[in-house]
């Protein structure tokens, strides 16, 4: 059941948005993996239009926050309001009560709203003066980052960017695709043509399908030596930290049953390294000075090259 | 007198033919293998020692990968149900696959030797 569920939804996807299959795929991966996704790129590469069409063709409700310096974390969590015929203060839910969340530009935020949104990603729960709700299940929040601006934003520290599982890049489109973006926008999109093609009942069952992905403990012994691997690596400031190892595993997990395997297998766990880890690595200062490109991702794959995986 | 010296050469030719064979034969040997599991055993130990361009952490399919652009005489349908059902065993605790067909899998290491 699992294994066509990736079919469905690009199909879906595909009526509004052109290319990004494979950004499609790591969503539906990471939203199978109970995780939340931070998706870099530059303003007018269809982050927002696939995170609608994605939400759309799961029939899920959907909000959208565009993020701003002024926001206070009442305006993503909610807050009590007086009402005035009950005499009486009442809870009024935020946007972050959704399922999926677009967070876009989601560093424009001041640190203590992107503090209050990424608190209730991990916890999905909110707290707000004692009173605690639950966020609907499942949940997952989408948040979007230009990687070139730097006047106005609030860079994620560690720590939160620690909370995304994962860190999806949009590149800009080959040549042909571009063009068949430039031909599909000589018209309006149509986003009445996106349908919903998964019930909420079937996503948690699928859910539950991916936490019972076999993993035999030398795969786990695998996965702690390429952790350990990269905390011990020269050029690395930071290393990954076991939350990020767990997500990975959970990420490998995913794929595995959207390939239609009941266990994971190294190439799962190689396959979703960059993606999960690479935004989680701070390089040494040298390092950094040195050029050392694309960033912690040479680390990375320099890193699975060496660990011999179990055969 | 000549003929002697004919005689004399076609035998070194002969012996030198034979010494060929036998040593070609004896590369070419594949250990044996009772099971998929120790077929792979096999494979993996070949792949270490003539696929040196490989890197440690090298996955199965990588390895697949890499040895289909290699002209070799293998029939990569067999040995692709034999790796999944390796998987299978390996990765999923799956005994009920441990009967699986490996011949294909000494094929593979056979080829990986003779190319060498």
């Amino acid at each position: 059941m699992i294994s066509n569920i990736s079919s469905r939804i690009l199909d879906q996807t595909r009526k509004v948005v052109v290319g990004r299959e494979e950004e499609t795929r790591l969503i539906l991966e990471c939203f199978l993996a109970r995780g939340h996704v931070l998706l870099e790129g530059v303003p007018g590469i269809s982050k927002t239009l696939l995170a609608r069409a994605f939400a759309k063709s799961l029939g899920l409700e959907f909000k959208r926050v565009q993020f701003t310096p002024d926001m206070l974390p009442l305006d993503i969590v909610g807050g009590f309001v007086y009402n005035q015929a009950k005499n009486s203060f009442e809870f009024r839910k935020g946007p972050v009560f959704t399922n999926i969340l677009l967070a876009d530009e989601v560093n424009r935020a001041p640190p203590k709203v992107q503090s209050a949104l990424l608190e209730a990603m991990q916890e999905l729960q909110v707290t707000v003066e004692g009173h605690t709700e639950l966020l609907p299940c499942p949940m997952i929040v989408l948040g979007t980052e230009n990687p070139v601006e730097f006047q106005g934003v609030y860079p994620l520290p560690e720590g939160q960017l620690d909370r995304f599982t994962m860190r999806v890049v949009f590149s800009y489109q080959p040549l042909e695709v571009e063009t068949d973006v430039l031909q599909r926008n000589l018209g309006d999109i149509d986003f009445g043509a996106v349908q919903p093609v998964v019930g909420l009942s079937e996503l948690q069952e699928l859910i539950e399908e991916v936490q019972n992905i076999k993993v035999t403990r030398e795969m786990l012994g695998y996965l702690a030596k390429l952790g350990q691997a990269m905390r011990t690596d020269p050029r690395l400031d930071l290393g990954p930290s076991p939350r990020a190892l767990v997500q990975l595993l959970h990420c490998a997990q995913a794929r595995a049953a959207l390939e239609g395997r009941s266990f994971i297998i190294p190439d799962d766990i190689k396959a979703r390294s960059d993606v999960v880890l690479a935004h989680r690595l701070r390089l040494t200062r040298e390092a950094a000075l040195k050029g050392l490109a694309p960033g912690p991702s040479k680390v990375i794959a320099e890193t699975l090259e060496k660990v011999e995986p179990p055969r | 007198m000549d003929w002697i010296y004919g005689l004399v050469g076609a035998n070194a030719a002969l012996y030198l033919l034979l010494a060929y064979q036998l040593i070609h034969a004896w590369r070419s040997r594949t250990r044996h293998a009772g099971n998929l599991r120790e077929a792979f055993g096999v494979l993996d130990e070949e792949v270490k020692k003539e696929m040196p361009s490989l890197p440690p952490g090298h996955t199965w399919r990588e390895m697949v990968a890499e040895a289909k652009r290699r002209d070799l005489q293998v029939d990569w349908t067999s040995f692709g149900k034999s790796m999944d059902a390796y998987e299978e065993l390996r990765y999923g605790d799956s005994e009920r696959v441990a009967e699986a067909d490996y011949r294909e899998v000494l094929s593979l290491a056979r080829e990986l030797k003779r190319m060498k």
